[in-house]
């Protein structure tokens, strides 16, 4: 028995196992409204209006709809917390009270503030850990990201086994993390070792007593011990933008491609509480970052410019040091930086390379400032050359997040680029100072970029959501938009990347998604799982019929990715299912697609 | 049967069975699904009768869920072979399929028979395939069916070894589903004119309760742990021939943690019969089973539990009727030992056997131990059989001299030469558990090996390292590694924790009895110490390290599975 958890002495506790051994259901559900209305009789708790006074209405017909919500929430591994859930679900709905039961894996966590009241049913796993659909939930609420819960009732019933060491942990733990974030424990959490039903019992008992209406919320008893400093009155009234960006402090960084992949993308989420940003799927983030320190040190050796020399950037004086290392561009050519160079250098092999279009192109594609100077050497001195070279500029992710479904955070998915060239690795400015550099808490500068063109339709049109790589991004941020708004309408993504195992993008969540038919359809395409390379393009044609169809019936359809390659077959094949699908030729085709464009049916946004 | 049945009541997995036709349900639509390295949750139960198990790799389970990516799912394949006797091309076909499909290991199992792990759902169906242009296939490896039919395993130990390997054979072709869904989902083959009616006689649409394990040994020989199998056969040797075989039941090891009502148990005795009749009576127990046993709570389904509730005489008595005569009063017979005799025996064939020991039962490459291409090169050169035991080992079966001394150069060369093991590592098994078995609470085949070092330790600090001793570990209370029949058993209940169990016979008729529950390595080993002590210096002569605990009382003797606690 472990019923040592209640307060009752061992006379009382050896009677009550007495009395309880052997009840039938039907004397259990008696002695159960018989113990519902004493306890009214005895005014201990607040009794809602609604609850029978004497034993006969308690234990029979349910009393009117009450206004009273109750979310159910459960986590478990064995079913056993899912079944007592339900279980409360139906005790709830039988006293009128609008209950619904939730999995903690189902469940929207970000939104437990707007709770009138909370009943978690939650079980501990081998050493003290949550069921796994319990973790995102349990870190939520006992992590830094704690949301402020006043006004919310609550309570925990913790299911575990006592022969393990960290017995019911996992609810001891949210229930405790609730009452710190502000939440109104209703009744004391209840830990239930193997043999539950009695305790649990109790505790639902007890908790659907005391469930009072939202209109009439308990005081709260306790103070947020732990309230972030970070308040938002520090950014009151200033307005945030390219030029006075915000310095975004960042909540969770995670590599999300797996062991086995040979790419390194990264999911960041950010934090912009109190900034007053505001953005739409399909926006951008705007990052400044710093360059590379092992290249400017490479550039610094090379030129042989002391470090500490001080040369002008704009109006402003510091150290070549500062300037390349936070300033100008260096790991980034452009067509504009070669010009200048070539008119200050004059180098006639520079001059040659400007005016061949292919090869120019070749060049500007992976090659850096460092590059520049060994393959067309010059006698710079450290001013000339500040001069020639252009201010970094932010980098720009399309946004993986709304703020419907996130609320003040933003989230990006950076791809980190990284290559070896000459003997020497090389590394995106912003990608690898982002994966290398910027830890969970640290703060980094940023703005919104807006993108009126890659936008959701208004209404519930279908849309067709091409992506590769992080691609994908925007499109998650779509999904969840219309997730937390309700809209219906339908959806299809085609997504691709190299290996299913590992660069599955939001794998999980777009499963939900379809789960939850937010997402309609989904085609994959992995090019290095097979022999021959299979991509998103082929996927389309694969599906031709049906994406003519939606293409006739509305459809908006969206790509983003990789501009060199990617965009430029999706385009190709895009035209070739109108052509064979619609029956027409080439022009009528690149006509057609025109006329999405021009409607706003067809938009894109490459890198 | 009637089919007004009342699904509310029964165990969730009878309704997949008997939705399933005849064992399709939804596989060829799971198999199609891009979205998912995994099958639906229905026809993971499914594909256990086709011999494949969806598991997936734990280690990464939470970095793979913070990183927004499903588990690393794979399929475990098990491979049905009565008996465990491979050619040498059959293990140079699994030796290729698991470098090309698998993790690059073999496991030999419990059940004396090839698992492959990590085979993603993509490579399923190639998998499979090869096996069959191997003469190899998986159905029934798992699943609420007979299993894998266990027998002795070693030609140079018995002169009876082919005809019981035969009988092995019989029962099990005898018992396998007649569905032909295997061959239409993996193999591709056509459904021929389909009739519907009886395409299972024996099984019915919702096959049986829960699995059913069959074993044949060979007094004094226990290799096969007769009482650990539903249905055991224990050969009568008369005269120089097999005369007949004791039948004993309602062996079964599976429990499970805070269900008092469920507990191992060894299996009953209850009759002799002919050679002519044991498939007969293979049939009728199976028949009885499919339709008496729970099948509204798994955790009670098993014969055991079936015979328990009937009571052995009514058991008996249902028997009968399905058979139509009678049982023969047992015979008398000895079981010595349940584990293996390692190394080269002559047999009455004049061919030589190498029984040889494989830790955890694992075979791969290490560093310099080099097992798997070790037994690849002999499996290229040997005039023979490789047969594995069930006890994880192997048997380089039925070579002549000059090849034995090729194999015995070829393991040196590789590193593997049979080693000067202790006794008690001989006797050790391990189940797979961490990271793919879901079942597994704690590590089993990944830590035993450094457990057994350190016990080994004690153990020769009181020249006990010769000493035999059966030692094994599951990492859940399941039991595939019959640790409920060791003289040192240690179940897992979380990471780091065993329950540690004493008082398991070394002959393997005895369930051991809880001794300590829930303690980590440092307290097993504190426990140990002062009983291997004792155990040094008062134990009576010859006698077993698992009678000796119940002799000085450290545990009492269980008689019953019923009175089994955890």
């Amino acid at each position: 028995m472990s019923l040592k958890t209640n307060p009752l002495n061992d006379a009382q506790l050896s009677a009550l196992s007495q009395l309880v051994e052997g009840l039938n259901k039907e004397q259990t559900v008696w002695l159960n409204g018989y113990f519902e209305g004493r306890l009214a009789a005895l005014g201990g708790v607040d009794v809602p209006a609604v609850t029978g006074t004497t034993v006969s209405t308690a234990a029979a017909a349910p009393p009117p709809q009450s206004s009273i919500k109750l979310t159910i929430l459960y986590g478990t591994e064995t079913g056993h917390s899912q079944g007592l859930a339900e279980k409360l679900g139906e005790k709830a709905s039988f006293k009128g009270i609008d209950a619904r039961v939730l999995s903690l894996y189902d469940y929207n966590y970000k939104k437990l503030n707007e709770e009138d009241n909370v009943a978690i049913i939650v079980s501990t796993h081998g050493e003290g850990d949550p069921p796994d659909m319990a973790e995102d939930f349990y870190k939520y609420v006992t992590g830094p990201r704690a949301p402020q819960l006043n006004g919310v009732n609550y309570s925990v019933l913790a299911l575990g086994d006592k022969t393990y060491k960290h017995f019911c942990k996992t609810g001891e733990e949210i229930d405790v993390a609730l009452k710190s974030c502000g939440a109104y424990r209703v009744t004391p959490a209840v830990k239930c070792d193997v043999d539950y039903e009695q305790p649990s019992e109790t505790w639902m008992n007890l908790f659907l007593l005391n469930l009072s209406p939202a209109e009439t919320p308990e005081p709260v008893v306790t103070s947020a011990p732990t309230a972030p400093a970070s308040s938002s009155a520090g950014g009151f009234g200033e307005e945030f933008s390219k030029s006075n960006p915000y310095m975004a402090t960042v909540l969770e960084k995670v590599r999300i491609t797996g062991d086995d992949s040979d790419k390194e993308v990264y999911h960041v989420e950010l934090s912009l509480e109190g900034s007053g940003l505001e953005y739409e799927p399909g926006d951008s983030l705007g990052i400044f970052t710093k360059n590379p320190e092992a290249l400017v040190g490479d550039i610094l050796a090379f030129t042989g410019f002391d470090a500490e020399q001080k040369v002008d950037v704009g109006e402003e004086e510091m150290s070549i040091k500062e300037a390349l290392s936070h300033h100008l561009e260096i790991t980034m050519l452009t067509f504009d930086l070669l010009k200048k160079y070539q008119e200050k250098t004059k180098n006639a092999e520079l001059a040659k390379l400007l005016v061949d279009d292919e090869a120019l192109d070749e060049y500007l594609y992976g090659h850096d400032v460092l590059d520049l100077l060994e393959d067309f050497p010059y006698d710079w001195n450290a001013h000339k050359l500040v001069e020639v070279l252009r201010p970094i500029p932010p980098r720009l992710y399309s946004i993986s997040s709304s703020m419907e479904s996130v609320g003040e955070e933003v989230h990006v998915t950076v791809s980190v680029v990284r290559y070896e060239r000459k003997n020497r690795k090389r590394n995106g400015a912003c990608s690898s100072h982002l994966a290398d550099s910027i830890e969970i808490d640290e703060q980094i500068p940023v703005y919104i970029d807006k993108n009126p063109s890659f936008k959701l339709p208004a209404n519930g049109s279908k849309i067709i959501m091409v992506g590769a790589g992080t691609g994908v991004a925007p499109y998650r941020a779509f999904m969840q938009h219309r997730e937390s708004l309700g809209i219906k309408g339908e959806s299809w993504l085609f997504f691709g990347d190299r290996r299913f195992n590992s660069d599955f993008l939001y794998q999980t969540e777009w499963q939900k998604l379809l789960k939850n038919e937010i997402l309609t359809k989904i085609d994959v395409a992995f090019s290095r799982d097979q022999e021959e390379k299979v991509y998103v393009q082929h996927k389309l044609k694969e599906q031709q019929k049906e994406v003519f169809d939606w293409l006739e019936n509305g459809a908006h359809f969206y790509l983003c990715g990789d501009m060199k390659y990617m965009a430029k077959d999706v385009n190709k094949a895009l035209l070739d299912i109108i052509q064979t699908q619609g029956g027409v030729r080439e022009e009528q085709a690149e006509k057609y697609v025109k006329n999405l464009k021009r409607e706003k049916r067809f938009q894109i946004d490459v890198y | 049967m009637s089919e007004s049945i009342n699904w509310l009541e029964l165990s969730e997995v009878e309704k997949l069975k008997y939705d399933s036709n005849y064992l399709r349900g939804t596989l060829p639509e799971s198999l199609a699904d891009p979205i998912t390295g995994a099958i639906s949750d229905g026809d993971t139960q499914i594909s256990k009768f086709h011999g494949i198990y969806q598991q997936w790799n734990r280690d990464v389970d939470k970095e793979r869920k913070r990183q927004k990516l499903e588990p690393a799912f794979s399929f475990l394949i098990r491979l049905r072979m009565p008996g465990g006797k491979f050619t040498p091309k059959q293990w140079l076909a699994m030796d290729e399929l698991s470098d090309k499909y698998a993790n690059g290991t073999l496991k030999l199992t419990t059940r004396q028979t090839f698992q492959l792990h990590g085979v993603l759902k993509r490579n399923l169906k190639a998998t499979i395939k090869e096996m069959n242009d191997q003469l190899m296939d998986t159905i029934a490896a798992c699943g609420d069916v007979n299993r894998n039919v266990m027998s002795h395993a070693n030609p140079a130990q018995s002169p009876f070894h082919a005809e019981v390997i035969e009988t092995a054979k019989k029962i099990s072709a005898h018992l396998l589903p007649k569905t032909s869904a295997y061959h239409e989902i993996w193999l591709e083959k056509k459904l021929v004119a389909d009739s519907k009616e009886e395409v299972e006689p024996l099984y019915g649409n919702r096959y049986l309760p829960r699995k059913f394990k069959i074993g044949i040994v060979i007094p004094p020989h226990n290799d096969c742990d007769v009482f650990s199998q539903d249905l055991g056969f224990i050969a009568i040797i008369e005269n120089e021939k097999i005369v007949g075989y004791n039948v004993a039941v309602g062996g079964g090891l599976g429990t499970t943690f805070g269900k008092p009502e469920t507990y191992p148990r060894t299996g009953t005795v209850i009759g002799f019969c002919t050679p002519d009749q044991i498939v007969d009576v293979a049939e009728k127990v199976v028949a009885v089973q499919r339709d008496n046993g729970n099948r509204k709570d798994r955790k009670q389904a098993r014969l055991k539990y079936t015979i328990d509730r009937m009571g052995v005489e009514e058991f008996v008595a249902e028997l009968t009727k399905y058979l139509g005569y009678e049982l023969e009063p047992e015979r008398a017979y000895t079981l010595e030992r349940n584990g293996d005799d390692f190394g080269w025996i002559k047999g009455s064939d004049k061919k030589w056997h190498l029984t040889y020991f494989v830790e955890g039962g694992r075979v791969l490459d290490r560093g310099e131990f080099k097992l798997k291409t070790a037994l690849r090169e002999i499996a290229k050169v040997i005039d023979g059989d490789i047969i594995l035991t069930g006890n994880q080992n192997l048997i380089i079966s039925g070579v002549s001299t000059k090849v034995k001394t090729q194999v015995d150069a070829l393991l040196k060369t590789y590193g593997v030469s049979p080693e000067d093991i202790s006794g008690l590592r001989k006797n050790s098994i391990a189940c797979v558990a961490l990271p793919t078995c879901p079942l597994a609470f704690a590590e089993a085949e990944r830590y035993l090996p450094d457990l057994v070092s350190k016990i080994e330790t004690i153990l020769n600090e009181y020249q006990l390292g010769k000493e035999e001793i059966v030692i094994r570990m599951t990492g859940c209370p399941n039991g595939c590694g019959r640790p409920y029949l060791a003289e040192i058993g240690l179940i897992g209940k979380s990471p780091g924790y065993y329950n540690l169990y004493l008082g398991g016979s070394f002959n393997g008729s005895r369930l051991n009895t809880l001794y300590k529950q829930t303690i980590n390595e440092e307290e097993i080993l504190n426990e140990l110490c002062p009983i291997i002590a004792d155990f040094a210096a008062n134990r009576k002569d010859g006698e077993r390290f698992g009678d000796f605990v119940i002799r000085k009382n450290y545990v009492e003797e269980i008689k019953e599975g019923k009175n089994f606690k955890h």
